[in-house]
């Protein structure tokens, strides 16, 4: 049920993201990061957030993976083309690496600047 | 450009093992403090030139007139009780880096080795002393088996002293190759099979060249501790333990000869070396050798990377000597540049150790804790040793705008020392007070180069190649 929330959600998100153009929706204290797998490639890359907010990562990857954020130790168990979101707080500050859990494939790093 | 993509990544894990958490150093912050470092630099040496002591004997302290403490550092108690630790970190590293996870984040050995005893006792010996002189697992294993043939190890030649330092230098050299460009360093088995040829060739050649011989010509770790440990409060002279202030001890340090300058350099050049794998600028540079990295193989990558740290050094080097002899001109010394340039090679250990701990900070503090889980099961047989399996590593030591402050003030503060024990060398070689102030212009716009740089690689963006 949740998850079907989440990604009723992510869909919005997604929605309001491909119409405004960006990957990023501006509400205060809230950040959307929508990022794309594609092999071990990632759009965009080097996302961001201010120590404080609410993140809600949306990851699509092209085939299934397991998308793991270090440091917050958030896994996206992700199956192909279905957009998976999850909401946290960035309350560590820092650059946390993302990778392909499997093949231990370094993705990108997720940076939260202190507020 | 997309298939080289992953060799390049490979470049952002060169510092020995794990993952980086340090957030650049803002580019506001580096412009403040780079500004401060230049007019603190002339502002020192207005204050300095009126003082115009020379390089006089230190203060010191003889621990043994506190009851307790002074005679327990002056026993047997400090070397026994490290001597142990050392042997069982060693033993530990072998064990487990043979038997334990095969990859890099669940074996302990690469926490030992990289975190807990390369980057950490580093520090640790900076803040406090030579703590590698009590730790040396491979002169207690000698020293063990000494006794045990009822003390007759006796050394088979003597050392050719036209070798000086220069086994120390290529030791020093393999072990950065091994830890920055063999793309091993995260390997548990190769770190295993790294200690074991160690301590077998440092055994050997102990038995042949005698024990303290070898510890003071060949044995990089050790030689590059008695730098480092110069450093620290706590000294060793004559069997007994004093106290000084901190950094003078390295005015004591009256090595000479191109093999010392050369040692010094590789502690600056490998160091950076490190914090330039992660930037932008090599990530380029390393895609731009992508030919040459392709036509030479499987050795390619560390071949590159090799070339690299070595280039680093030389370039290091060069600059070094050419501001050496602007120095001894102005100063008006005898044009002697390897006299001069050992003198003032220990004068920039300060800039060393702060970028060390600023670069190592977070690594330190964040990745070092992945060890405690792992103590659990240190080889991942399914053992319950100690109730830790669950622990997350904290994020409270680390925080950004902390560990920002933390940088730019090591930084700082390590020039201000290196600008203070450089005048204090100028004062005491030079002829009279005028020309040693003249000889510390190059050698202040040196030290505002190095200090620069290290500071511009922690300002860096970690790389994002491809």
């Amino acid at each position: 049920m949740r998850t079907l929330i989440t990604s009723g959600i992510a869909a919005l998100t997604i929605g309001v993201a491909a119409c405004g153009g960006t990957s990023t929706t501006v509400v205060p204290g809230k950040t959307g990061i929508n990022l794309k797998v594609t092999g071990s490639n990632v759009t965009p890359a080097n996302p961001k957030a201010t120590k404080g907010e609410q993140v809600t990562m949306t990851i699509t990857t092209d085939k299934d993976e397991e998308v793991h954020l270090h440091g917050y130790d958030i896994h996206f168990d992700c199956k192909a083309d279905q957009p998976l979101s999850k909401t946290f707080t960035a309350d560590k500050t820092g650059s946390f690496e993302m990778e392909l859990e499997k093949t231990s494939t370094h993705l990108t790093n997720f940076d939260v600047t202190p507020s | 450009m997309i298939a080289r993509a992953p060799a390049a990544l490979s470049a952002v894990l060169a510092h020995g093992f794990g993952i980086r958490y340090d957030l650049p150093v803002p580019l506001y912050l580096y412009l403040i403090t780079a500004g401060a470092v230049v007019v603190l630099s002339f502002a020192l040496v207005a204050v300095f030139v009126k003082v115009g002591e020379g390089e006089r004997d230190y203060p010191r302290f003889p621990l043994d007139r506190i009851p307790v403490i002074g005679s327990l550092a002056n026993g047997p108690l400090p070397r026994l009780f490290g001597g142990t630790i050392g042997v069982l970190v060693l033993v530990a590293i072998v064990i487990t880096g043979y038997f334990g996870a095969p990859d890099a984040t669940g074996n302990p050995a690469e926490y030992l080795l990289w975190i807990y005893f390369w980057a950490g006792t580093v520090l640790i010996s900076s803040i406090v002393g030579n703590l590698y002189a009590l730790l040396n697992p491979f002169s207690a294993i000698f020293d063990i088996a000494n006794r045990v043939v009822g003390g007759r190890l006796r050394r088979m030649r003597s050392y050719p002293e036209r070798l000086g330092l220069w086994p120390a230098v290529a030791g020093y050299f393999l072990f950065a190759f091994f830890e920055l460009a063999s793309g091993q360093s995260a390997h548990p088995r190769s770190v295993a099979t790294a200690a074991v040829l160690y301590t077998v060739y440092t055994l050997a050649m102990m038995t042949v060249f005698g024990r303290d011989t070898w510890l003071g010509k060949g044995e990089f770790f050790s030689i590059l501790f008695r730098f480092v440990g110069a450093f620290g409060p706590v000294e060793q002279r004559d069997a007994r333990v004093y106290l000084r202030p901190w950094a003078v001890g390295l005015t004591r340090l009256q090595m000479q000869g191109p093999d010392v300058i050369v040692f010094v350099i590789l502690i600056l050049s490998s160091l950076a070396f490190d914090g330039l794998s992660a930037t932008p600028l090599w990530a380029g540079i390393y895609l731009g050798l992508g030919g040459v990295t392709d036509a030479l193989g499987g050795l390619g990558p560390p071949l590159v990377k090799g070339a690299g740290l070595l280039g680093l050094t030389v370039v290091f080097a060069a600059v070094y000597l050419l501001f050496v002899r602007l120095v001894d001109s102005f100063g008006g010394g005898r044009g002697d540049l390897i006299h001069a340039g050992s003198l003032f090679a220990f004068t920039l250990v300060p800039i060393a150790l702060v970028y060390n701990a600023a670069h190592n900070y977070s690594y330190m503090v964040i990745q070092g804790q992945g060890l405690f889980p792992l103590l659990a099961d240190p080889l991942r047989s399914g053992a319950h040793l100690l109730p830790t399996a669950g622990y997350k590593p904290s994020f409270a030591l680390a925080d950004a705008a902390f560990v920002w402050s933390l940088q730019v003030v090591l930084i700082v503060f390590g020039h201000v020392v290196a600008v203070y024990l450089a005048h204090r060398r100028a004062v005491a070689i030079y002829p009279n007070g005028r020309a040693a102030l003249r000889s510390q212009y190059p050698m202040l716009l040196l030290m505002v180069l190095y200090t620069t740089v290290s500071l511009w690689i922690l300002a860096q963006p970690n790389t994002e190649a491809g």
